[in-house]
């Protein structure tokens, strides 16, 4: 697989304070990553960072070699084209309704797009990830569940070749969940590269070629799934249990990566 | 004590640099949309119809008003001097001049620019502004510039509104009061007024109107991480466009009468 992100020597500042200590990692096309470290370590600022959206005070971020933040506007409009972000809080335009959040992407990047093949690719991705209410609602009439499926929906409008996901299953039933698997794991098949901040067993069992394992700012460990959940780091396998010791965590999928001698979390 | 003043300057001259940046980019920005078609155009829209159509009521009570009170003291007054003829001067000189452009942006200060600075910290604050930014939509492009061309338009409209209720509408007004002829008044202010009155009136609100703006999304934009910030930027947008304002108001009448 070949590396379409790479991050070199990250620091982010927060005043005089670092909150990314000096990170790096290389994200290739087509492989799922998750992120995962506990609260506040620094997760949702680093993916983020990855996607181009706040700048690092120190470090680079590369786009199939290109530095994201020097790029010119013709090439950073095609980066941001093919790439959907979901916030963890949503972060939907609350001056929007749930239709017109998903229209602007459209619009900005495909203006040829007619009124009827919008209409039809906002209906069908709408439907795709479970959404059921009124697309003419403003966010703040949705569920906090809701707006995550439409966040995850207005990610996804663009049909883009990289996702970034920011925790995106907190607030939302299992049924949707499933739901959103089941297309994620469609776009996987189709080379879709998805890079998902979760602590969600699902994900990682289903999805995941590799895990990223943060804590206070740093990357402590980072590799396949298989290495990574055979880890002997103490703190990395206090961040798996967490989430491997839940109990929709035990299905098949996650023995089947673990073996049934492996499993000793 | 020296170690804390030099980095006490230090900040402000990075914040003064900074601030500058800021104002080319919206600049930048500003000639593209005017260039171009831009999806922001309907954010426009709404800032004219907040900004200026919303506060028509306000400039108009407070024009006429203002006129009112100068021909009625003008008119009692003045003549006792033998000075009746100042009135005009007085008149062009506070309405068009001064009080014009200075009071309608005191009105978009008021409603406009906490609107602003609180709407996009209330979006910053969200994480709406980065959501743009991951959809790849310049959020100078999208959200200031509409803003900023909305209350600069606004303004020189409200000014040039406020301008003929003060002068025009007040006399209608004081006609309880006085026996001005109307024909009489009309040509005699016609006669007063020159072109550099208008020029200096419509430059001041033109100017006036960048500047609270991109102050006003300047600060709104400049949210760190809590709500709690969201007063206190509207409370800095509302204190440094004042004092901006006032600058460039001493600034432009000084140019005046150069």
């Amino acid at each position: 697989m070949e590396p379409f992100i790479e991050l070199q020597h990250i620091i982010k500042l927060k005043g005089t304070r670092p909150i990314i200590k000096r990170v790096s990692s290389i994200f290739n096309g087509g492989e799922t990553t998750a992120i995962m470290g506990f609260s506040g370590c620094g997760k949702s600022l680093f993916l983020k960072i990855a996607a181009g959206i706040v700048p690092p005070d120190r470090g680079t971020v590369r786009f199939h070699g290109e530095n994201i933040y020097d790029m010119d506007p013709g090439n950073i409009r095609l980066f941001r084209k093919g790439n959907g972000f979901a916030f963890q809080d949503a972060a939907l335009w609350a001056n929007k309704s749930v239709f017109q959040n998903l229209a602007l992407p459209l619009q900005f990047h495909f203006p040829e797009l007619s009124a009827a093949e919008m209409n039809g690719r906002i209906g069908k991705i709408l439907d795709q990830s479970g959404y059921r209410d009124s697309p003419n609602l403003r966010p703040d009439q949705l569920s906090m569940g809701e707006r995550k499926i439409v966040s995850f929906a207005r990610a996804m409008v663009t049909d883009p070749d990289i996702l970034f996901l920011d925790d995106p299953f907190s607030s939302i039933d299992h049924h949707t969940i499933d739901r959103i698997l089941n297309l994620l794991k469609r776009k996987k098949e189709e080379g879709v590269s998805i890079i998902a901040v979760s602590h969600s067993a699902e994900l990682v069992s289903k999805l995941a070629d590799r895990i990223i394992i943060m804590h206070d700012g740093r990357i402590i460990e980072q590799g396949q799934v298989n290495t990574i959940l055979n880890t002997t780091n103490p703190l990395s396998s206090e961040i798996l249990a967490k989430v491997f010791t839940k109990p929709e965590a035990f299905d098949s999928a996650i023995l089947d990566i673990l073996g049934d001698d492996d499993f000793r979390l | 004590m020296i170690t804390s003043l030099g980095r006490w300057f230090n900040r402000k001259v990075v914040a003064f640099f900074y601030a500058m940046g800021y104002f080319f980019q919206v600049l930048k920005e500003t000639i593209k949309f005017i260039m171009s078609r831009h999806v922001g155009l309907k954010v426009l829209r709404m800032q004219i119809l907040f900004t200026g159509v919303e506060a028509l009521g306000i400039t108009a009570i407070l024009a006429v008003s203002l006129g009112a009170v100068i021909i009625i003291q003008g008119v009692s007054l003045l003549p006792q001097f033998g000075q009746g003829q100042l009135i005009y001067t007085i008149l062009i000189t506070v309405i068009t001049r001064e009080l014009g452009p200075l009071l309608t942006a005191f009105i978009i200060i008021a409603r406009s620019g906490t609107a602003i600075a609180t709407e996009l910290g209330t979006m910053t604050y969200s994480h709406e502004v980065e959501a743009y930014i991951s959809v790849g939509i310049n959020p100078i492009a999208y959200l200031v510039v509409p803003r900023v061309l909305g209350v600069t338009i606004s303004l020189l409209l409200l000014n040039i509104y406020f301008n003929l209720f003060g002068l025009i509408a007040s006399y209608f007004v004081t006609q309880f009061f006085t026996t001005v002829q109307f024909l009489e008044y009309f040509r005699n202010l016609l006669q007063t007024l020159t072109t550099s009155d208008i020029f200096s009136s419509l430059i001041k609100s033109v100017v006036f109107g960048v500047i609270i703006s991109t102050i006003a999304t300047f600060y709104g934009l400049h949210l760190e991480q809590s709500s709690t910030e969201i007063p206190i930027v509207v409370i800095k947008a509302v204190a440094h466009s004042v004092v901006v304002l006032l600058l460039a108001d001493v600034f432009i009448t000084l140019i005046y009468y150069m």
